[in-house]
């Protein structure tokens, strides 16, 4: 069999993180997917899920260091217009699902390309199982149920991970 | 053409009034814009650096925004992206 070096691979995160809105506490995460890219510049990652969602850096850690804040400030930017926590719930589930059929199409080409052992891939990175399912969960925070742990420089250190071949 | 080349936030605008007839363009939150078009919504379109009328865009985020919309072949004639 001859490899090929295929440089798009398919990443799964984990994000989290308390978000307050007006009048409400929220918290949030997901499991989504992402597709990256090295080019000569650095990684450039594209949303799957969330699908709305692009951003780059020199490294994959800089890269991921971009998806967090860029998740974050759209996540403090719904909170802000909605009036109300369902609203907020709705926007973010919204964000999380809304999609493009060409994205998706690439990703499971990249799984498969893993699958095949067509990819080149750090040795770094941790791969999931194939039926890793990915979630998106919006839930309300009691102020009680707050502790240290939430604040938001504690969640930097969210999961990024390959998709597994099977 | 690399994602981290930049268009000017003009070109965008003038290739989404070409591709994206009846496109949604507003601010969200402090750092982006969010486009709407055909019932679908891109929020994290960045705003760029602060004080600039006319920010420069990184073509990544031009690229994935189109073809989220489905407009990729239009915006690629239009902003000369590949």
């Amino acid at each position: 069999m001859t490899t090929t070096t295929v440089t798009t691979w398919p990443l799964l995160f984990t994000y989290s993180g308390p978000i307050i809105g007006r009048g409400f506490f929220a918290s949030v995460s997901f499991c989504g997917r992402l597709l990256a890219t090295q080019e000569p510049e650095g990684i450039w990652l594209d949303g799957v899920n969330p699908g709305a969602l692009a951003v780059g850096g020199a490294t994959l850690d800089n890269a991921n260091h971009e998806l967090r804040e860029t998740l974050t400030k759209v996540l403090v930017a719904y909170a802000s217009e909605a009036k109300s926590f369902d609203a907020f719930k709705t926007a973010v589930e919204r964000f999380y699902h809304e999609t493009d059929d060409d994205t998706v199409a690439e990703w499971k080409a990249s799984v498969d390309a893993l699958k095949n052992g067509l990819l080149s891939v750090p040795a770094a990175l941790r791969r999931k199982p194939d039926d890793w399912t990915c979630h998106v969960l919006v839930e309300p925070k009691r102020i009680e149920d707050l502790t240290p742990h939430d604040n938001q420089v504690c969640q930097n250190d969210g999961d990024t991970t390959l998709a597994k071949a099977a | 053409m690399s994602s981290f080349g930049t268009v000017s936030l003009n070109e965008v605008r003038a290739m989404l009034d070409a591709c994206a007839p009846g496109h949604v363009f507003r601010q969200h939150g402090d750092h982006y814009y969010l486009i709407a078009y055909k019932g679908l919504t891109f929020p994290t379109f960045p705003r760029g650096a602060h004080g600039k009328s006319n920010p420069e865009i990184q073509r990544g985020v031009v690229k994935k925004m189109a073809k989220f919309f489905g407009v990729l072949p239009c915006a690629k004639r239009e902003l000369a992206l590949t």
